[in-house]
């Protein structure tokens, strides 16, 4: 094994970004427990509340006398409260974080205020864009997961099944996903590029290693049940004897990127095929390998574009969003018939229609 | 007999993971516990004085089988308690922890445990896991599936050079040691997904 040397310019500039290592060098310890104290907020928070597009967050945490706002707090703040979950988007939110730690949520700030946000280190969320202001200084808060409105409102999810439909309600349904967006060949979204699947397996499963909560989970791409009946993800809870087999199909059309020839055309006979893979993955997977409880995801990015023909360039929204809601049958219905096998998941890739 | 020491590092990281992230794994709170046990080594402690040993697990990441054991017995007695995806602190088991943290022979590790577990404020456990996979001697392991025992000799000296560098980047001592794993956690994801070819932080 070799020595794992340190690039010191790129830790310095990591550690130049992290706000807990900016307000710690401006204000000491006292400064780092302050941003602490906004995240603990934060993080608290996440739990009965969610952020959106349109959320606007300002919260502040003073680092000197705050009295001056002492008389406005009881008139125009109250203590934040954690006990109701929030059923709608936070929309604009002004959040005091006293120096006992306790959460005041304003409605309207005080003249006051102005003096004491200047002496304050405070976060703000708008337009999904996430800030640490600390000495006067503005720096973004560093993204380490790629695609979501905040990287400290990030909501894990201990299912799969609620990790799979947030990944197609968030991340497939626009190719928000930065992987997913390889697999298309032109901007409409209304051709995928030759052999998408890699990209496609490639794009669930980063979103799930970040997001799924799990005990050893492994999330090998194209794993082998026997010699020929590959799975594409599998998934180990080694707490609970479980484990999960997803197996990813697409639908649509391909063509090579260079001469713009149709390469593949899949319907919804592929999905069907693909269930009935599956079917015989878990079977063969239960009488030979595991005495895991396992259960079998079939998981299905639809492209599907009504009238798209080799010269194409673009489809009025009634063609492109034609398959939109239109489920697939499936006969047999494996998921009803075993036990073993998850309702089929579909995920419409919409295009991006005129 | 089970282990005093990973006993109360169960508790205590089992209490922060159940308030940050509503409940934990058997090998998250295994990996906080080999967290914990770097900031030690950060703060210039020998591994040896963790109380207890990591070996890597199939998976190639740190298992530490007192931990193991520790989780069991604090099932067993009703201090932890088994939800339908996830473990959680019982108040009983809270209880414990208040008069286990008041012993002095707990007192010093509750600023690595503490420092490891409020890494959760700004990562998320899969985050977590994924800058320990790309630490080069748990990606060796993993890559040869093999197990062999974690923080060895050479092991701590690589990790006691890496955390001199990460000293002397930091223009502060911080008292709060989430500060440095934040940095050296988030640092381990930049540098390995760039090799990976996948987008860094930014």
């Amino acid at each position: 094994m070799s020595q794992q040397s340190i690039n010191p310019d790129v830790l310095r500039k990591l550690i130049l970004s992290e706000p807990l290592a900016i307000a710690g060098t401006k204000f000491g310890d006292t400064g780092t427990a302050r941003v602490k104290a906004i995240l603990y907020f934060l993080k608290r928070c996440a739990v009965v509340a969610k952020v959106g597009a349109t959320s606007d967050l300002m919260i502040f945490a003073p680092l000197g006398d705050a009295s001056s706002l002492n008389r406005a707090r009881i008139k125009d703040a109250s203590a934040f409260n954690f006990s109701t979950p929030r059923t709608s988007e936070l929309g604009k939110l002004i959040i005091e974080i006293r120096e006992d730690g306790t959460a005041y949520e304003w409605k309207k700030l005080p003249p006051a205020a102005k003096v004491v946000l200047k002496k304050s280190i405070i976060y703000r969320l708008h337009s999904c864009v996430e800030t640490f202001s600390i000495a006067g200084k503005v720096s973004p808060v560093p993204k380490v997961v790629e695609n979501t409105v905040s990287q400290l409102f990030l909501e894990v999810f201990p299912s799969l099944k609620e990790a799979l439909t947030a990944y197609r309600d968030r991340m497939a349904r626009v190719s928000k996903c930065y992987i997913l967006r390889k697999v298309w060949d032109d901007k409409k979204r209304l051709w995928f590029t030759a052999k998408p699947e890699h990209h496609m397996r490639q794009a669930l499963c980063n979103y799930l290693r970040t997001y799924l909560r799990h005990d050893e989970l492994e999330l090998l791409p194209e794993q082998n049940v026997d010699e020929t009946h590959p799975v594409d993800i599998k998934i180990e809870w080694r707490d609970i004897n479980r484990a999960a087999l997803i197996e990813i199909k697409w639908l649509g059309q391909s063509r090579n990127p260079k001469s713009k020839k149709s390469t593949t055309k899949y319907t919804e006979a592929r999905a069907r095929s693909g269930a009935k893979q599956l079917a015989e993955y878990l079977e063969g997977y239960r009488q030979e390998a595991s005495s895991a409880n396992t259960l079998g995801y079939l998981v299905v990015f639809d492209g599907r574009r009504k009238g798209l023909k080799p010269k194409t360039t673009a489809l009025p929204r009634a063609k492109g969003m034609h398959y939109a809601d239109l489920e697939i049958s499936y006969d047999p219905k494996y998921h009803e018939e075993r036990t073993d096998f998850a309702e089929p998941i579909r995920m419409f890739l919409e295009p991006v229609c005129i | 007999m089970t282990n005093p020491t990973a006993y109360f590092d169960t508790l205590l990281l089992g209490d922060k993971l159940s308030t940050f992230a509503s409940g934990f794994s058997r090998s998250e709170l295994q990996l906080m516990c080999y967290a914990a046990c770097l900031l030690s080594l950060y703060d210039g402690h020998p591994s040896s004085d963790w109380d207890y040993t990591f070996i890597s697990a199939p998976s190639g990441r740190p298992l530490a089988n007192d931990v193991d054991e520790a989780i069991t017995t604090a099932i067993g007695l009703g201090m932890i308690e088994a939800g339908k995806d996830l473990f959680t602190i019982t108040a009983r088991g809270k209880d414990e922890l208040k008069v286990l943290a008041a012993l002095n022979l707990n007192h010093l590790r509750q600023k690595y445990l503490n420092g490891a577990a409020d890494t959760l404020l700004v990562l998320t456990p899969g985050n977590i896991r994924e800058a320990f996979d790309f630490d080069i001697n748990i990606a060796y392991l993993k890559k040869q599936n093999k197990t062999d025992w974690l923080l060895d000799e050479s092991d701590t000296n690589r990790l006691f050079a890496n955390f001199t560098e990460l000293k002397k980047a930091l223009t502060y001592k911080p008292k709060d040691l989430s500060v440095p794993l934040v940095s050296w956690l988030k640092y381990l994801i930049q540098t390995g997904r760039v090799d990976q070819n996948v987008p860094a932080i930014n």
